[in-house]
């Protein structure tokens, strides 16, 4: 059933343009960023080579800078379903005989595929540029912060599944990318403000989008205070944080794979109970 | 009994409309039966809460004795109301999910392609079709997997008079083979023309039920009138070859049982020394009868 489940989604996507239209976004802007950091002269004193580019420090400014590129993620995910619901071609598919139950496991199966594919994306990278930068001593530990990486594949997936329950909720493309952002940013935002911190700290928004770590490079800032730099034109303040602990990360990955069960079990329990 | 479908007391609201209304209906392996009605009479509805896409309020339905699984589905092809594929992809793309679903061997593809001539377009994509090839398409879906059932939702929509004609035939061929044929029209002369059995909706109940050569026998009815129309009624109200008497102004319309004819009434009347003023046969359209049905 899986199987068969995977070869649907197979048919049905690989010759959808904007499926690739997406996929290659996604693939190129995330190369074309990490390029640019690579390239990129930060001036810190004291700092001559690119401590963020070696091990095991690249493995959290990969797939941090992969995080950004998950509305992407979203974005295939919304547009699939979406497409199920203007096309109506779901209810083709249960008149000829799969259950709603499979279209819900159907489509996550997808978003496993996908994740899986750009986690592997990311691990080549990180490993290309890591060998390229690393000045390689006696106690490199080249994959010291490897585990970031699952930390990332749940990230993606959290994403994912976030825009099918919106997708399925709304059975509009457009619409649902739209409320996707303005969910992101800023009804989220607002609502997790009614709340006190240890509550709000717990919003699926918040808790998915902070998975990844910041990388090093912003803890090694002058204790001064702020500094700010251009990143592909975009101002970003860099604050000098404490290094976040990684008990603090298991415990939000573990809240995340709660958020992202309870995602699809929404996802399963509306199709199952509305018309198609 | 081999019932095919049943359904039983099925009812579906959409707020203060009641789409369907309480629904029994019980359809034997072998017939053609046509669902007739006006627009909105639930017909659709019906279909597609049998096809599994919508919830029914209340009620429930079998195939072949049976819950719906996918085994069952196997069995059926189903067009409802219109197609439903991928714009973007190609026909035979789009028939190739279908049948991956329906565990299909993919030479069936270009069997049912061929068969509704479409294999020279089986590259295309499916938004590239014109409304009838959309339709055609549809129906190739629907005999991808050779089913014992076909389920038709309105499938001559958007056809050209040959397209209408070669839905047809091919509802003839399928039904010889000892198919059964659920049929939904509003289209009285298609349902005529291609069904052996009939249920009339209106407004989500069923109003009238049978055989569609004793609900809509095309038969003929004859009009008379006499002198005296008091003295004529109650000559004729005792013959025993007449099935109904209708009163209409200054002139009865009577519906005559099967093999008699006008000459049989007219020669009736004679005999017991009434004069007609006025004999004259007519054919009773089907529409009449239906919009009779339905009223
Ligand atoms: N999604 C819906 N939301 C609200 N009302 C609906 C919906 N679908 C159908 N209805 C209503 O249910 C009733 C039955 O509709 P249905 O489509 O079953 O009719 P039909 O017999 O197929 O008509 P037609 O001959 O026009 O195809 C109609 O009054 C219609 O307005
Ligand atoms: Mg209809």
């Amino acid at each position: 059933m899986i199987k068969k489940l995977l070869k649907l989604e197979f048919i049905k996507h690989f010759a959808y343009t904007n499926f690739w239209v997406l996929t290659g976004l996604w693939a190129g802007l995330y190369f074309l960023v990490v390029l640019i950091v690579s390239l990129m002269n930060i001036n810190i004193p004291g700092l001559e080579s690119k401590p963020y580019l070696q091990f095991p420090s690249v493995w959290t400014t990969f797939t941090w800078i992969a995080s950004w590129f998950n509305l992407l993620l979203a974005i295939i995910i919304i547009v699939s379903v979406g497409n199920e619901f203007s096309y109506k071609t779901f209810r083709s598919q249960v008149i000829n005989g799969l259950s709603r139950n499979e279209l819900i496991l159907g489509k996550s199966l997808f978003i496993l595929l996908i994740a899986i594919t750009c986690t592997l994306f990311v691990f080549i990278l990180t490993l290309i540029f890591g060998i390229i930068y690393t000045n390689f001593g006696s106690e490199t530990s080249v994959f010291n912060k490897s585990w970031l990486l699952p930390v990332y594949f749940i990230q993606a997936i959290g994403y994912m599944t976030i825009g099918m329950l919106i997708a399925i909720i709304i059975k509009n493309t457009a619409l649902s990318i739209v409320s996707f952002i303005l969910y992101f940013f800023p009804v989220e935002v607002i609502i997790r403000n009614i709340f006190p911190d240890t509550i709000g700290q717990f919003f699926p928004m918040k808790i998915i989008s902070n998975l990844t770590p910041l990388p090093d490079m912003f803890h090694i800032a002058p204790a001064s205070s702020q500094m700010y730099t251009s990143i592909n034109g975009q101002q970003m303040a860099m604050q000098a944080t404490p290094p976040v602990p990684e008990l603090a990360i298991c415990i939000a990955v573990t809240v995340a794979i709660i958020y992202i069960i309870a995602f699809i079990t929404s996802s399963t329990i509306i199709v199952n109970k509305r018309n198609l | 009994m081999s019932a095919i479908l049943e359904i039983n007391n099925l009812t579906k609201h959409y707020g203060r409309i009641h789409a369907i209304d309480g629904l029994n209906l019980s359809i034997e392996k072998g017939n053609v039966f046509g669902i007739l009605g006006p627009n909105g009479s639930g017909k659709t509805t019906t279909l597609a809460i049998v096809m599994g896409i919508i919830r029914p309020d209340n009620g429930n339905y079998f195939w072949f004795g049976q819950p719906t699984a996918r085994t069952v589905k196997q069995k059926i092809g189903a067009l409802i109301e219109v197609p439903y594929f991928y714009p973007y992809l190609s026909a035979e793309r789009n028939l190739k999910i279908l049948a991956e679903i329906k565990n299909v061997p993919l030479k069936n593809i270009d069997r049912v392609l061929k068969f509704t001539h479409l294999s020279e377009r089986k590259k295309t994509h499916y938004e590239a079709f014109s409304l009838g090839m959309k339709q055609r398409l549809a129906l190739a879906s629907v005999l991808l997997s050779d089913p014992e059932v076909l389920v038709l939702d309105e499938p001559t929509n958007g056809l050209d008079p040959e397209g209408i004609a070669e839905i047809r035939e091919i509802i003839k061929i399928e039904a010889s083979k000892g198919k059964t044929i659920i049929l939904a029209s509003h289209i009285l002369d298609e349902v005529e023309k291609v069904c052996t059995h009939v249920a009339v909706l209106k407004s989500g109940k069923l109003i009238s039920q049978g055989k569609v050569k004793e609900l809509l026998s095309s038969g003929e009815i004859i009009i008379v009138s006499a002198e005296n129309m008091e003295e004529l009624f109650n000559v004729l109200k005792d013959a025993d070859f007449i099935k109904a008497i209708d009163r209409n102004n200054n002139e009865f319309i009577i519906t005559l049982k099967e093999d008699r004819s006008s000459s049989d009434i007219n020669k009736f009347i004679f005999g017991k020394g009434i004069i007609l003023t006025k004999l004259a046969v007519k054919q009773r359209s089907l529409e009449s009868q239906f919009l009779e049905l339905v009223k």
